[in-house]
């Protein structure tokens, strides 16, 4: 039998994920995305404003 | 003089030494463990987990020549089948964090998600050391009390 990950929503933006990016765990109470959890931990660069500073 | 051209993250990333304020807060690199027992994909894993456990871990990261992470043995994966190769009974492409992330951020997020260990790495994959949440919920407390106090009790 094969196994399917079942869909779950980022706790934070609510955007539809595989899996928790952090425990990686299917039954995660607060799943967060790749994205959202780049950003919390400062490892994500955001986008620089276009007049720049 | 010469310009870094990969960037100040990246330099962060691969834990070089940095300063100013924010540099004396401890980061997931100063307290990942280095002595974190490593193994290859190819090595059974029942001589890996006695290994692991007879160093006192509950826990092994799965590395290859250049010491890029593969996978990740936690308490669950060592369990398995001793017969196992570790490419068979490992958690394949765990999620890694970079040095410089705040201690503070990853005690929370370990506690919050109950994870025992988080591998830390360089920014192309290199394991820096094993995080572990009594490591890092420790450092966050401590830095809260001393912040703390030398705010004169404020928050």
């Amino acid at each position: 039998m094969i196994e399917h990950d079942v869909a779950v929503a980022c706790a934070t933006c609510e955007s539809s994920i595989d899996r928790c990016e952090f425990c990686e765990e299917p039954g995660c109470r607060v799943p967060i995305c790749y994205q959202c959890l780049g950003e919390a931990l400062g490892q994500a660069m955001t986008h620089p404003h276009l007049h720049g500073g | 003089m010469f310009d870094y051209e990969d960037g100040k993250l990246d330099w962060l990333a691969a834990g070089l030494p940095s300063e100013g304020t924010n540099a004396q807060r401890p980061r997931a690199g100063d307290l990942a463990r280095t002595d974190v027992p490593t193994c290859r994909l190819d090595e059974r894993l029942g001589d890996v987990r006695d290994r692991a456990r007879g160093a006192g871990w509950d826990a092994c990261v799965v590395l290859n020549e250049e010491r890029v992470v593969f996978g990740l043995l936690r308490s669950k994966e060592l369990e398995a089948s001793p017969d196992l190769r570790i490419e068979e009974a490992m958690r394949p492409g765990p999620s890694t964090f970079r040095p410089f992330v705040s201690i503070e951020e990853m005690a929370a997020f370990m506690m919050e998600h109950d994870l025992d260990s988080s591998p830390i790495t360089t920014s192309d994959g290199r394991l820096v050391g094993l995080l572990r949440r009594e490591d890092a919920a420790k450092a966050a407390l401590e830095l809260h009390e001393r912040e703390h106090h030398s705010n004169g009790g404020q928050t």
